[in-house]
């Protein structure tokens, strides 16, 4: 880059053309969420058929255009942003080195050159002419001494100083010339689709122009102040509040992973940032699916032996040595993907509010990680958290989905006007089996931080959004609440203010042996059992591999809890429609208590 | 958020005479909020096309710079993108509106031209393919 295009650049004119992507990203946002909460749900409450199936495909497809204009226009805003930062950062340098040099009686020249006047050092009798020099960039030690040398020697006294502009000057074109050759292809890279059909190819290459913006407006990104390491919900929305809208946006466009996980931020943002990762997730899971080979016939007919039977061909035993377990890993975590769309594509039926993702990873902790409410929970009059138990992970989130969904409806029905949001947290890494995992408290102790660390998150959140906190219920179902109980008893005695009321279903344990120990009164402690074996083999069993504290378990009399009547058949049954047991936790989230019947 | 915020103007006198069953007629209320509700974001993306094009407005000459040229080629590929996805939710949101609004019009023939859209959008290989970003 020359001189005079430096010259003549303006940073600043960058910079508004990022803010119309970025406003263009945001109208995208809400235009999604008109798409998605109101016209599509609006159709799916009050039509049914395949003409209505028709009409939410093509929505569908509009709402995928617009996730699409977001997460790119954000990207285009970033990129924008930092290419302005780097050529900002240039042009001061040559800014500064032409000032100086005019200070010091040199001219600078178009080409880069700088011209010195004519000058005599101390003690010489006439002038010695001036010149010009032209300078060269990234000067190494061994040329800065040949050149101080040489300028030591030259008779002019401007010489040296010439010399010395000259290389700012070339710097600074170089600097500018390298921003220029990064980001041409980046800036490149971020051209849209010229269909309007995206593709699980569209949505990779979303992925790829991400890595492509965030290493190339490294320098950009690194002036926005980084969230505070190990931070507090608090502590994380102070800083998110901190950040310019701009800084905002650039922020999350580039680290989504990051904001959907963080705690304390408010949900609609969070919900965003773990929407774009869903989305790219999925279709690089399909993709990568669709890459690998089809599985070859398993069994062949027995040529050898004398009797009649199948054996399993070499060629199958080849590839699923090599794809079998990369293709169950998918195909599971895939299932998992489509339950959450499925439930986003269910909000409107039967009132069912619009769904907030507020932590997703597909692998995370070995069973992927999923946060779901049912309704804003920043907002809500009521929330009630719900966790479930062994086996939860992100293949089974469809039923787990479906039980905080019911939880809503009921809840929603008891709660007469306000609001309610129930949610599902699975981000511990539930057990795989009841007996001998679900046995041992480790993974209570490492999920039920994780999990108080998430209640303060939603707190502040709450607060943030109307200066109040909402009645806020923890339900742990089986190993789920001994997760809960864990939680309960974390972080700092005196805060424990992020719950107003526990509920556990099928509990064997809550590493407590009183209501009392988990900071709220016994009154607001409430349990659940199933008259049924399977139950009876999870709470004994829970209490005598010592998940609660001196083999006491919460539905126990000595508990001190309120012990609430069941009808589940089974150990997995409190969350059956139109049961008591899914009605007395509904009648505890939507803060009824006189609704709960108890034992 | 209220899943029927939308208020729309149905007909309600006119062609909705005797005959007309009430499950019909909700039906078409609801065919005229989803259209109406999809024409209506051809509003808010109209603005955003506005602020693009003011967003370039002091950007002028790209000689010399290759990322200033590159910029503008990125412009006019996200005009005409967000473009599309305006007349998008023009004729998806017509088609819908009038179906609603149209008593007489059965719900298979909305359905039939819903079909017929599925086949206008067309998916070509990504923007720049392989080289894209290299």
């Amino acid at each position: 880059m020359d001189l005079a295009t430096l010259k003549a650049l303006e940073p600043s004119e960058f910079e508004n053309a990022a803010d119309a992507y970025r406003a263009t990203a945001a109208m995208a946002d809400a235009a999604k969420d008109t798409v998605d909460n109101q016209v599509a749900a609006g159709i799916r409450n009050q039509l049914k058929g395949a003409t209505a199936t028709a009409a939410l495909r093509e929505l569908a497809a509009v709402s995928g255009n617009f996730q699409y204009v977001q997460t790119e226009c954000g990207l285009v805003s970033t990129a924008l942003n930092g290419f302005a930062f780097d050529m900002a950062s240039a042009k001061r340098k040559l800014e500064a080195a032409i000032e100086d040099a005019r200070a010091d009686h040199c001219t600078v020249h178009a080409d880069g050159s700088v011209g010195y006047p004519a000058g005599r050092k101390p003690g010489e009798e006439k002038d010695a002419p001036g010149g010009t020099v032209t300078g060269s960039a990234g000067g190494d030690p061994t040329a800065g001494a040949l050149e101080r040398q040489a300028a030591n020697i030259h008779p002019n006294p401007y010489y040296g100083v010439a010399i010395e502009y000259a290389d700012r000057i070339a710097d600074a074109l170089r600097e500018a010339t390298e921003a220029d050759a990064k980001w041409e292809p980046r800036l490149r890279a971020l051209r849209a689709d010229d269909d309007l059909v995206v593709s699980d190819r569209d949505r990779t290459d979303v992925t790829s122009d991400r890595d492509g913006v965030a290493k190339a407006a490294d320098s950009y990104l690194d002036s926005i102040k980084p969230p505070p390491k190990e931070a507090t919900p608090e502590e994380s929305a102070a800083w998110w509040k901190g950040l310019t809208p701009e800084q905002q946006a650039d922020y999350l466009a580039v680290h989504p992973n990051a904001i959907g996980a963080m705690n304390g931020l408010p949900s609609d943002i969070r919900d965003d940032a773990n929407r774009m990762v869903l989305d790219e997730t999925r279709a690089k899971y399909q993709l990568d699916l669709a890459a690998i080979p089809k599985e070859p016939a398993k069994y062949a007919p027995n040529t050898n032996g004398s009797y009649p039977a199948a054996v399993i061909t070499a060629e199958w035993r080849q590839w699923n040595d090599k794809y079998g377990a990369k293709k169950d890993r998918l195909e599971g975590a895939l299932k998992g993907m489509q339950a959450i769309q499925d439930r986003f594509d269910r909000t409107g039926e039967q009132g069912l509010p619009e769904a907030y993702l507020l932590g997703f990873d597909p692998t995370g902790l070995g069973d992927g990680r999923i946060i779901l409410a049912n309704g804003n929970p920043d907002t809500a009059d009521h929330v009630g958290v719900w966790v479930p138990g062994t086996k939860a992970s992100l293949e089974s989130t469809g039923g787990d989905l479906g039980r905080a969904e019911k939880l809503w409806t009921e809840s929603h029905r008891m709660a007469r006007g306000k609001d309610v949001s129930t949610i599902l947290w699975l981000d511990y890494n539930a057990p795989d089996n009841v007996l001998p995992q679900a046995t041992r408290g480790e993974y209570a102790a490492e999920g039920g931080p994780r999990l108080h660390d998430f209640l303060e998150g939603n707190r502040v959140a709450q607060q943030a959004a109307d200066g109040t906190r909402s009645h806020t219920t923890v339900l742990g179902h089986s190993y789920g609440s001994t997760v809960v109980g864990v939680s309960a008893q974390s972080g700092p005695w005196q805060d424990l203010k992020a719950a107003d009321d526990y509920v556990f279903a099928g509990s064997p344990g809550v590493q407590a042996d009183h209501a009392g120990d988990l900071g709220v009164r016994g009154d607001h402690v409430w349990a659940m059992g199933a008259d049924s074996w399977d139950d009876d083999l999870v709470r004994e069993g829970g209490r005598f591999m010592g998940l609660g504290d001196n083999l006491a378990i919460p539905t126990d009399k000595s508990f001190g809890g309120m012990i609430m009547k069941s009808d589940a058949s089974g150990h997995t049954g409190f969350y059956d429609e139109d049961s008591i047991s899914l009605r007395n936790q509904a009648a505890v989230i939507a803060g009824a208590y006189g609704k709960v019947k108890l034992e | 958020m209220q899943l029927n915020h939308l208020q729309v103007d149905v007909p309600g006198g006119g062609p909705a005479g005797p005959g007309t069953s009430a499950d019909l007629r909700t039906s078409k209320r609801a065919w005229v909020q989803a259209g109406e509700g999809t024409k209506g974001l051809a509003a808010p993306i109209g603005s955003a096309l506005t602020k693009l094009k003011d967003g370039q407005a002091e950007l002028g000459d790209t000689a010399g710079c290759r990322s200033a040229a590159a910029q503008q080629e990125l412009y006019t590929s996200w005009h005409a993108y967000v473009e599309k996805v305006r007349k998008r939710c023009t004729s998806l949101g017509g088609l819908l509106a009038s179906s609603g609004h149209d008593l007489a019009k059965p719900d298979e023939s909305l359905r039939a031209e819903l079909d017929a859209l599925k086949g206008t959008y067309e998916d070509t290989p990504a923007v720049g393919g392989q080289s894209k970003g290299a």
